[in-house]
């Protein structure tokens, strides 16, 4: 890797004072957000200079701008109306970093997140998690306990509204313990118009036999997303999870899923839409570490104007890792002659005896179908409706029924 | 005035070219009200050339000739609007769409067409009994409606499918493209029953086929011969007969 000169760590200094003199930090949480800010500066933003960061240019936002905001005073309730299922028991809202309505459900555990995730989620990957880790407000921290099943989805709602540019630090530790299942909805809303960037980082973990629906929306408008979500995965566990990323001046989403013992299966699904100038950029590891796994991951992207959308996604079979069952696609369609697509299906196999398949197309709008759909009176932009549709359909399979619906709305909202 | 029934697609002297190639060489045809015309010609006499242009496909340029569909120039129509005005092609090869379901394609198919055509939409429930009476008749299985389109359907059903459409979207003048082709002697009796039964004093049908054996059950009023861009003979159901026994050489 080539080392970036951490020319950005001093825009964050400032800040980071301010924000361990506003605001008390227990130990051993302090002594944490000093380290990580320590590793901060050291490694500095990521830059494209950086393989992986490559269609992700942070060098163009002016992080100066950015502040980190405080606490406010506003209403849970003059919010409901934009949540998802706006009367749900289990739902964590935050505004701008900080929590502003907790689950009551108590189906499950809410840990202190300060006291639960260190070390476990890994927050010195890079510049960003490391910021994470040092300016984070209110975080989650979600434990299903053994054999307990959690039928409706938990929703983590951030919510980012301000008048001007902020920073904000979204984190999440979900735990689901032997024999659980839940679903889990994570998503961000931007209402402001001003340039906001949210800087998330959740880490999720199964243990044996636990079953996880997962759903990750990014839909930050005119704004910055960035997300890192990490998924360990013990033996026998099911994760399924589908990445929806929508607009956004610059929206990147980088699932890691670590299968960590044997007979786990994974399905990852990611979707990106993005239009006008929007730049969408998603990274889908999966990594095999023992025998007998099984992954699936599927993506698709439609990109019009002048928008574009990258894919990396990677299959890493580590040694040992026999039995291995894994395929990868990834399916780009765009709708107008100045869209981009960049794709990269990677394989990293060290082992024999597996079974792993990659493949990525570019294309248009097939014309014959498009004819075959006119010659039947749909009207030309209904047509071309249905085709993206069906195109996008098959990356919508990983979506818990209980939320087809408004993803539906978001996915065909302008 | 009434002995005449109404002329609905009077082609005269076309000329069409595509990619350069010039495939239709100065064909004519006149089509009325109630009638049924089969097309008939050896392979790369310009058959579905013709089927596709009425339909509106584009990369086809007219060089010369006209063609009018009740009595309006079909060059300036788009795909759409010959649809609106009751002009169906049968593919002859029908497109598959995955991920598209066959009820969302035929319930799209028929609001946008009665929409055009002045008519409220179907809601849900009158859309799906009408369908499924439909299919009924053409003998097909419910499943097919929630599979997606044309993906993964055989021959026949592919073909059926194609007639569950024109019965739905009734039109004016049915164009159908080699629908025998691909058929097995069942498929093409059920194909045919579907056909006939769609036949009525102001609906046109033009068969475009190779065989005679598509002619055996649904009986055409004219039949024409094509061969190298245009009709070398017209006659009425014998000419079909005298071609199968006789092969298109004779001509």
């Amino acid at each position: 890797m080539i080392a970036t000169k951490p020319v950005s760590a001093h825009l964050f200094e400032e800040a980071f004072q301010k924000l361990t003199s506003e605001r008390y930090f227990k130990q051993p949480d302090l002594q944490t957000r000093l380290d990580a800010f320590a590793h901060f500066k050291k490694m500095g933003l990521p830059s494209i200079r950086q393989d992986e960061w490559k269609f992700t240019d942070l060098s163009r936002y002016t992080f100066n701008a950015f502040t980190t905001p405080l606490k406010s005073q506003v209403s849970f309730k003059q919010f409901q109306p934009l949540l998802p299922c706006p009367n749900s028991s289990q739902q964590f809202v935050y505004y701008n970093g900080h929590l502003l309505k907790s689950d009551s459900s108590s189906l499950f555990s809410m840990e202190p997140l300060d006291s639960q995730d260190n070390p476990v989620i890994p927050c010195y990957k890079n510049g960003l998690s490391a910021l994470n880790r040092a300016f984070f407000q209110d975080g989650t921290c979600i434990v299903v306990p053994k054999n307990c099943i959690v039928y409706e989805p938990i929703y983590i709602i951030h919510i980012i509204d301000s008048e001007n540019p902020i920073l904000v630090h979204p984190r999440n530790l979900i735990r689901l313990e032997e024999n659980s299942q839940a679903t889990l909805v994570e998503m961000t809303l931007t209402l402001g118009n001003t340039l906001s960037f949210a800087n998330s980082v959740s880490n999720i973990q199964l243990a044996k036999n636990a079953h996880l629906q997962h759903l990750l929306l990014q839909n930050p408008n005119q704004n910055c997303q960035i997300s890192q979500v990490t998924i360990q995965q013990k033996e026998y566990s099911e994760y399924t999870g589908t990445v929806l990323n929508k607009g956004g001046v610059l929206n990147r989403a980088e699932v890691q899923v670590e299968l960590q013992e044997s007979y786990t299966k994974t399905k990852l699904y990611a979707l990106s839409l993005a239009k006008e100038q929007q730049k969408i950029d998603t990274h889908l590891i999966l990594e095999h570490q023992q025998p007998h796994c099984e992954s699936e991951t599927l993506s698709r992207s439609i990109v019009r104007d002048k928008a574009r959308s990258s894919f990396t996604g990677k299959i890493i079979v580590k040694e040992g890792a026999f039995k291995t069952c894994a395929s990868l696609q990834n399916k780009n369609c765009l709708l107008s002659p100045q869209a981009e697509a960049n794709t990269r299906p990677q394989l990293e196999i060290y082992n024999d005896d597996v079974q792993c398949t990659h493949g990525a197309t570019v294309s248009h709008l097939e014309r014959d179908a498009l004819f075959y759909l006119k010659s039947r009176g749909i009207p030309e932009q209904e047509a071309e409706e249905l085709l993206i549709n069906g195109f996008i359909y098959p990356a919508l399979q990983g979506i818990p029924a209980s939320c087809i619906d408004f993803v539906q709305r978001i996915i065909h909202e302008p | 005035m009434t002995s005449i029934s109404k002329t609905v697609l009077e082609i005269q002297d076309l000329e069409v070219s595509i990619h350069e190639k010039q495939i239709l060489k100065g064909f004519g045809i006149t089509i009325r009200e109630g009638e049924v015309h089969a097309l008939m010609g050896p392979n790369g006499s310009g058959k579905s050339t013709l089927a596709n242009l009425l339909a509106r496909k584009e990369g086809y340029r007219v060089d010369k000739g006209s063609i009018h569909y009740l009595g309006q120039d079909l060059i300036q129509l788009s795909p759409e609007e010959c649809a609106w005005k009751g002009l169906f092609l049968g593919f002859q090869y029908p497109v598959s769409i995955p991920g598209v379901t066959n009820i969302q394609f035929l319930k799209s198919a028929l609001n946008a067409t009665r929409k055009a055509q002045g008519k409220p939409p179907l809601d849900a429930v009158d859309f799906l009994s009408l369908v499924k009476e439909k299919m009924q008749f053409l003998d097909m299985s419910e499943a097919l409606l929630y599979r997606s389109l044309n993906d993964g359907f055989s021959g026949g059903e592919k073909k059926r499918n194609e007639i569950l459409q024109m019965s739905l979207l009734e039109p004016k003048l049915g164009v159908l493209d080699e629908t025998d082709s691909g058929l097995d002697i069942d498929a093409l009796k059920m194909v045919a029953l579907g056909i006939n039964a769609l036949r009525s004093p102001d609906r046109s049908l033009l068969l475009i086929t190779h065989y005679q054996r598509l002619l055996d059950y649904i009986e055409p009023d004219f039949v024409h011969v094509m061969h190298e861009g245009k009709i070398i003979k017209s006659g009425d159901k014998s000419l079909a007969l005298e071609l199968e026994s006789k092969g298109y050489a004779w001509l």
